[in-house]
């Protein structure tokens, strides 16, 4: 009796292939149906799968041989070195060794991170994000399949210092493109009728026609000199303080105790700030040209006593003080938007 | 007739066969259930394929073709598992048969098995009596690794397919689809339809392969699917899928 399957002719008699091992005749009790797979255990074996293919560097490559293409190819430690150093923009490095299929997704995330770091900066979750994305970058500029030098501390160690040149290079990048155009600053000074309140972030900009400025703007300024430092006897300066302007070159300002009147006509508290220091101090003053009458939120500390002079000193700064325009809401996220003018 | 009802005959005495044998129906042998469960499969019905597979190794147990089959089917129905334990299965009747083999090694491979299905297609590509699907299934495992190699073992398979021929393509495009490589999927796939015009399996694959590639002939291929196959809901929801020019122009420059 001849095998079908590896044509060895066999005894009579035999059930199966003296060489093979094959069936050879054709009434065989065996269950022909197949097991099936139950419906609920797909999802939980398409994870398993996933699972898998990561975890064999992304479909099976694993294991490439060396002679494959040049972009499969073991790496050496220079190399790996000029690879890290175009990876400071993320996934550069794996588009110049065509491999960038392999981290896309990271990359992908990498830039929802940065996004949403743009998104929330100034809060606690933006700096959270910018935490975030700059693990990743460093994650991303040390992934690569053949990195057998790169194992254990030698890759936590490469993975940090990727780490920090990141954060480097993102605040470099964010003072060269942003730092020249816009300034965060958190107010001290609360205006309800242009729903800002004390601690808000507002958003200015640097650039500005100074002719624009205008009574009930809000402004970015460098104070040159604050009543808690005059107390002490020397200058001090904070910069970044966001105030109010009142009255502009050649307008006439008073003060009555607890609101501020321009040009003769009393401007409404709700849109213009007046500042608890002033509380019922009464004082009138004509504006003199290049300076701005501001409602600035002062820390006055301990008991310190000044006069109207000095007060006045305190409201009237030069206009080559001012930083910025502020222009928007930024923080806190429910109110964020644009100051109407 | 039913006065001889009664008459007694010796035992060699066959029974006269049913009316529709005696009017030229098929007889239904294993192979005719194999030929159907084929039919079926490239219909893309897999279930109703696996399901006449069975049937044929019902008539006959030992039908290689019907275990191999079923095995595919149960890889085409994306229950790696099962497969493999059915080609193990399989395997009790016909130890280390390529094809079974070739089978197994598909299924791990698809399951993220890589390590199994290197095995076993090289212990499958090591026999001597090793065919076109034993070629097609070394594609497969390498397809991932090495795209080279992995069309030269499709070249291969296609050079011993004979018969299977129109398979092959058929199989050789949904491979080379799979693994992104959409310009080699569709010639193979064109000839598929060439050689199978009535495979609706094989027009949804060239349907896709046409719309990956943003190519406007797809509808067309899809409808003509749907013509084969009315009630498919997979070609219904990739007709009705929109083919925006931005789609079109992602197609063209990333090749998908």
């Amino acid at each position: 009796m001849q095998c079908r399957q590896c044509k060895f002719e066999n005894m009579p008699g035999l059930d199966r292939c003296f060489q093979c091992g094959a069936v050879l005749k054709d009434e065989v009790a065996v269950d022909v149906h197949p097991p099936r797979m139950p419906g609920w255990q797909a999802p939980l074996r398409n994870v398993g799968r996933w699972v898998r293919t990561r975890r064999a560097g992304g479909a099976g490559r694993e294991q490439a041989p060396e002679t494959e293409a040049r972009t499969d190819a073991y790496m050496e430690g220079a190399e790996i070195v000029l690879v890290a150093v175009l990876s400071i923009v993320p996934g550069f490095g794996h588009i110049v060794r065509r491999q960038f299929d392999r981290v896309w997704w990271q990359v992908l995330l990498w830039m929802v991170l940065a996004g949403m770091a743009i998104y929330a900066y100034g809060s606690a979750y933006g700096y959270l994000m910018f935490g975030l994305a700059a693990g990743l970058h460093a994650r991303i500029a040390v992934h690569w399949p053949d990195e057998e030098e790169l194992r254990g501390f030698k890759r936590l160690g490469v993975m940090i210092a990727m780490f920090i040149v990141a954060a480097v290079a993102y605040r470099v990048v964010f003072h060269a493109v942003v730092d020249g155009r816009l300034i965060w600053a958190r107010t001290p000074i609360a205006v309800e009728g242009r729903n800002i309140q004390a601690g808000d972030m507002l958003l200015a900009r640097r650039r500005f026609d100074p002719q624009d400025v205008r009574p009930g703007n809000l402004l970015v300024v460098d104070l040159p000199r604050l009543l808690v430092g005059q107390a002490h006897g020397g200058p001090f300066v904070q910069t970044g303080v966001v105030v109010q302007v009142i009255g502009t070159a050649g307008d006439t300002v008073e003060v009555h105790g607890n609101s501020f009147s321009l040009n003769g006509s009393e401007l409404d508290i709700a849109q213009y700030a007046y500042p608890a220091w002033l509380q019922g101090r009464e004082m009138s003053t004509v504006v003199p040209m290049g300076r701005l009458f501001i409602s600035a939120e002062y820390q006055v500390r301990g008991n310190v006593e000044f006069d109207n002079r000095i007060a006045l000193q305190a409201c009237l700064i030069d206009e080559s003080n001012v930083k910025g325009i502020v222009f928007m809401r930024w923080l806190p996220f429910s109110r964020r938007g644009y100051l109407a003018e | 007739m039913s006065r001889f009802r009664q008459l007694e005959f010796d035992e060699s005495f066959e029974e006269p066969k049913g009316k529709d044998e005696q009017r030229g129906t098929p007889v239904r042998d294993e192979k005719y259930f194999h030929d159907l469960a084929v039919q079926f499969w490239l219909g893309g019905d897999y279930e109703l394929a696996l399901r006449n597979y069975s049937r044929s190794l019902e008539v006959r147990a030992t039908f290689l073709e019907g275990w191999s089959g079923q095995v595919r089917m149960l890889i085409e129905l994306g229950e790696y598992a099962e497969a493999r334990k059915w080609a193990d299965k399989a395997m009790d009747l016909f130890p280390e048969h390529p094809d079974l083999l070739a089978a197994k090694a598909v299924a791990a491979a698809r399951d993220a098995m890589w390590q199994d299905a290197m095995a076993c297609s090289d212990a499958a590509i090591g026999k001597p009596n090793a065919g076109a699907r034993v070629w097609m299934s070394r594609a497969e495992v390498l397809s991932l690794r090495n795209r080279a190699v992995a069309e030269t073992c499709i070249t291969n398979a296609l050079s011993m397919a004979g018969a299977l021929k129109p398979f092959i393509h058929l199989e050789s495009g949904r491979l080379l689809m799979r693994t992104g490589n959409y310009y080699a999927a569709i010639e193979h796939l064109n000839l598929a339809v060439r050689l199978l015009p009535r495979s609706a399996l094989a027009w949804l694959e060239l349907g896709k392969c046409q719309m990956a590639l943003g190519r406007d002939e797809a509808n067309v291929t899809l409808e003509q699917c749907l013509r084969l196959r009315p009630d498919w809901d997979e070609a219904r929801i990739m007709i009705g899928r929109p083919q925006g020019w931005l789609r079109r122009l992602r197609a063209r420059i990333f090749g998908r």
